[in-house]
């Protein structure tokens, strides 16, 4: 089945895949960059702060080096006036100048001592100073430096071990000089060490900071912390890093740099400053671990976030690309399993097509096509889309297909708009061979609107039935021809047997006497049983294969019983049983085939007289039945009866009661069959009741004559012009001629054939009634035409009766002669019952007012039924 | 009394036999036929009073016969009871619109048989014309 198109692409989820990927990659990678920008960003931002914290360190530093400095340098000077003020008054005392000294070192608590020294170097004045010792800076650098250079101001020595007080030393120097400007010696301010060292201990640069003082040579003075166990921390010591190296050839005074050759190993972000004057080097440095502490653990937050992220894509991604494959599969399996359902559609032989409420073809399956295409018509599933089904169809069908093709459109027509359920069809198309097809339609299931139709090739299954039915009848043929070929071969051996059983028993072959004569009378009586089976052999094939004639006539009752009792009553005188008879003779005739009336009515007398031992009755009587329009016949027994549980399949075939009296004849149980198949068939009914021991009665109905229920179907047509009925009657004469019928009808019978032919069954209708005198044979006809027709009617009669060398001998005449009906109108709203009833009253009238000879045989008066 | 002629047109030797010593008990003259072609010429021959045709002749069946008798003229009157094992519903319609004057199913009653007969011979006096 095509055309539902299909909207799926080529490998679309590759492309998904691809570009997921993709997508993912590129927004990991830019999420890694983004954080790693953010990162070095922010390291940079933590460098900066540490290097201006270092910066303002060694800057704050540098002025309370400054300040603490210049304080000590005025004390010097002070000190240094005091002297020379002291030399201008020619000497120093040392008393005052030791005081001097003292207060001075009072003020300036950095200082530990304040020395003196004479231009020979040999320290005079001082704290603690032992004269003995005869110290002397005479051989220290600044104290050289000084000496020789009138002009320079402070001194600052490098860190000096002192013997007395047996601690580091920085010392602060000045010259003096006497009033002749000759270098008269210099004094001293020691600082210790440890005074620096707590200076740089009031900053805090974090655990891994680093303050540091060295002195013009870059000798360490102070560390904090100090560094120990290593020479790098021992005082003096002029290692500096490769970096500081650098910087300070390059001649800077103030820098901040970083470096990781340090002494203890901790990279640090370091400034130093170079102190104006003094040229000490201040230098403050944050450890990197403090400084990038924050950062680390920033760090650590974006890895994590960014593993996180890295994590997170990796899941979706795989969380998509699950998706991805499950709606792959899913679209697999749809794909699949609509391609399996369109398979089985596909591999149906039969064509079906959806159509739509409008009747537009939706989709057809292959077996469509193929079928198109076969028939000479090119047509793909495509093409089929949107037409018209049902002109489809129309051209399908040839003009001689009409019926069909109008049926199907108008029930797929309905079916469509919802006034059908469903639609069958079977059809034949003439094509090189005949076939035959179904057709259903069914409303379409399902949110569309619209309907399914499938096509079958039945041919087959046609042909089949067909040949079924043609076997069927065949057989019933055979079955028919075999019995009738049995019957025609069983008879006359038994012609044979019977004649020379008779012919013994008459004595034409010489008397018999008294026990040879009763044995042919056994003989007979068997032949005679013989005879009944084979007829009613044939009755009942007869009665099966549809070739049983009952032709229905006005019948009346009472001819028909006394003719039946005529017939038994010498095998019932024989047998000691009494026979009688009750009907009347006014009951109103039936309407049933006299033959078979007779013939039933002998079944059951028979029967009667056979199950009844001597002495006992059989009766028959006749009355209306109290179901209206029908007449019940009862024929009664004083017999054994018949056991209840037999009852009902009394009137099966082949049943046979088990009889008392041996000698009665036994038959081939098919005698109550035939009689409740030719009642039921003449629109009667057959019953019995009976009582073991007491007897039986069998209740027969039948229909009463009606003459409106025979005229009925003739005014439905309603083609009967009022004004022109007649009542034609054909009068048989036969001059002479004693009233004979027959075994069966003879003339008369001939006659009604012969009329029957002459007229038309729409217009004509041939009463049952007739009457036969010995003057001849009376028929009724209810004639509607106008003159022109009843004379066409008569002549064809004559005609008719001239060719029949049954009727035409003998010298019989026919007389005809027509009584006009006085017109009647059929009134507006009349119901066909009504219209027939008042058709037949004037009917009868007409017949009545026949003057009809009197017949001298029969007593009978064949009345006309209402 | 001339006691009548039957002709009977039957081809069971048996039944023939039954026929003579039945028709000749009742002074009636036979003569037979055993098939269709015998019994025109016998016919044409012993003029028969009656004819007693059995339908189902060998060699051509009793309506061949019917059909010849009708052509011939001294032969077309003679009144004729056919006899016949077969169904009678089928056959009788036949036989009378071919001639017969009674139809007679196998076996039959003897007695009736014999009315019949009688009945037809007295009918036809005085034998009339086409």
């Amino acid at each position: 089945m095509s055309p539902v198109p299909d909207v799926t692409g080529v490998n679309p989820s590759r492309r998904i895949r691809r570009a997921l990927v993709i997508g993912l990659i590129l927004a990991n990678s830019l999420v890694l960059v983004l954080a790693a920008n953010s990162l070095f960003l922010s390291r940079q931002h933590y460098v900066q702060r540490a290097e201006m914290s270092t910066q303002n360190i060694a800057h704050a530093l540098e002025q309370n080096l400054a300040g603490t400095i210049a304080r000590i340098d005025l004390a010097l000077q002070t000190v240094v006036d005091e002297l020379q003020q002291q030399l201008r008054l020619d000497t120093i005392d040392e008393a005052s100048m030791s005081a001097f000294l003292l207060l001075q070192e009072q003020r300036t608590p950095e200082v530990e001592a304040f020395r003196v020294a004479r231009a020979d170097g040999l320290v005079v004045l001082g704290k603690g100073l032992d004269k003995s010792a005869r110290a002397s800076y005479a051989d220290r650098d600044y104290f050289v430096s000084l000496r020789d250079h009138p002009d320079a101001g402070l001194q600052v020595s490098r860190p000096l071990f002192g013997r007395v007080s047996q601690r580091y030393f920085i010392g602060f120097v000045r010259r003096y000089v006497h009033p002749d400007g000759s270098f008269a010696g210099v004094v001293v301010a020691a600082i210790p060490v440890d005074y620096f060292a707590s200076v740089l201990s009031q900053f805090d640069l974090g655990p891994n900071g680093l303050l540091v003082l060295r002195d013009a040579d870059n000798g360490l003075i102070a560390r904090v912390p100090p560094l120990v166990g290593l020479p790098a921390g021992q005082i003096g010591n002029k290692t500096v890093s490769r970096e500081f190296q650098q910087l300070l050839e390059s001649g800077a005074t103030t820098e901040t740099y970083f470096t990781a050759g340090t002494a203890d190993g901790v990279s640090r972000t370091l400034t130093f400053s170079r102190l104006k004057g003094s040229e000490m080097l201040v230098i403050a440095a944050m450890g990197e671990p403090d400084y990038l502490s924050g950062w680390a653990s920033e760090r650590y937050r974006t890895i994590a976030m960014g593993l996180g992220f890295l994590l997170l894509s990796f899941s979706l991604g795989v969380f998509l690309f699950r998706l991805i494959g499950q709606a792959e599969r899913d679209e697999r399996k749809v794909r699949e399993s609509k391609s399996f359902v369109e398979g089985v559609v596909d591999s149906l032989t039969e064509t079906i097509a959806v159509i739509d409420a409008s009747g537009r073809v939706i989709t057809a399956n292959k077996a469509w096509t193929d079928f198109a295409a076969k028939d000479g018509k090119k047509i793909s599933a495509e093409d089929l889309v949107g037409t018209d089904y049902l002109e489809l169809w129309a051209k399908v069908f040839t003009p001689a297909e009409a019926a069909t093709a109008s049926a199907l459109t108008a029930g797929i027509e309905e079916l469509l708009a919802g006034t059908r359920k469903d639609l069958s069809l079977v059809y034949e198309c003439r094509s090189a061979a005949p076939r035959w097809f179904l057709l259903s339609v069914v409303p379409l299931r399902g949110s569309t609107r619209g309907a399914v139709a499938v096509h079958q090739n039945i041919t087959e299954r046609k042909v089949a039935e067909q040949e079924r039915e043609t076997l069927r009848e065949d057989e019933l043929r055979f079955k028919d021809e075999f019995l009738s070929h049995v019957s025609h071969e069983l008879r006359s051996p038994l012609t044979a047997i019977k004649q020379f059983s008779s012919i013994l028993i008459r004595g034409l072959a010489g008397m018999l006497n008294e026990e040879q004569e009763q044995y042919q009378r056994i003989v007979l009586k068997n032949v005679h049983q013989l005879q009944a089976m084979i007829d009613d052999l044939l009755e009942v094939t007869r009665l099966e294969t549809g070739k049983a004639t009952i032709e229905p006539s006005c019948v009346s009752a009472q001819s028909v019983v006394v003719d039946a009792v005529q017939t038994l009553e010498l095998t019932a005188a024989a047998k000691g049983v009494t026979v009688s008879s009750e009907v009347a003779i006014d009951l109103p005739p039936l309407y049933a085939d006299p033959i078979r009336v007779l013939q039933i009515l002998i079944i059951l007398l028979d029967n009667a007289v056979k199950f009844t031992p001597a002495g006992g009755s059989v009766r028959i009587r006749g009355r209306l039945a109290d179901e209206p329009g029908f007449l019940l016949l009862e024929v009664s027994d004083t017999g054994s009866g018949i056991a209840p549980e037999l009852l009902e399949k009394l009137f099966e075939r082949l049943f046979q009661a088990a009889e008392q009296n041996k000698s009665s004849r036994k038959g081939l149980g098919l005698g109550l069959f035939i009689c409740k198949e030719l009642v039921t068939r003449q629109g009667g009914t057959i019953r019995v009741e009976s009582t073991v021991g007491s007897g039986s009665t069998f209740a027969l109905t039948f229909p009463l004559f009606s003459m409106s229920r025979l005229l009925a179907p003739l005014i439905k047509h309603g083609r009967w012009p009022a004004e022109s009925a007649a009542l034609l009657t054909v009068n048989l004469w036969l001059p002479g001629e004693a009233h004979f019928t027959g075994p069966n009808g003879g003339p008369p019978h001939e006659a009604r054939k012969l009329l029957e032919k002459c007229l038309l069954p729409d217009l004509d209708l041939l009463l049952p009634n007739r009457w036969s005198t010995t003057e001849g044979e009376f028929f009724f006809i209810a004639v509607f035409a106008d003159d022109k027709g009843r004379s066409t009617l008569s002549r064809r009669i004559r005609e008719q009766f001239q060719d029949s060398r049954v009727l035409n001998s003998g010298g019989r005449t026919l007389s005809l002669s027509y009584s006009i009906l006085p017109a009647f109108a059929r009134e507006v709203g009349s119901s066909t019952e009504e219209a027939a009833a008042e058709m037949a009253r004037h009917l009868e009238s007409a017949v009545r007012s026949q003057s009809l000879p009197k017949d001298r045989h029969h007593e009978q008066q064949e009345t006309i039924g209402s | 009394m001339s006691s009548k002629k039957l002709l009977v047109v039957e081809d069971d030797a048996d039944v023939r036999l039954g026929y003579r010593v039945l028709l000749r008990a009742h002074d009636y003259q036979t003569c037979f036929a055993e098939d269709a072609a015998l019994a025109l010429s016998v016919a044409r021959k012993e003029l028969p009073d009656l004819i007693i045709l059995d339908l189902g002749l060998p060699a051509g069946d009793g309506f061949v016969v019917l059909e010849r008798l009708a052509n011939v003229a001294e032969l077309r009157s003679i009144p004729v009871i056919v006899v016949s094992a077969r169904d009678h519903r089928i056959n009788e319609d036949r036989a009378l619109k071919a001639g017969a004057r009674a139809y007679v199913q196998k076996p039959w009653d003897d007695d009736a048989l014999l009315a019949l007969i009688r009945h037809l011979l007295s009918q036809g006096q005085p034998l009339l014309g086409p």
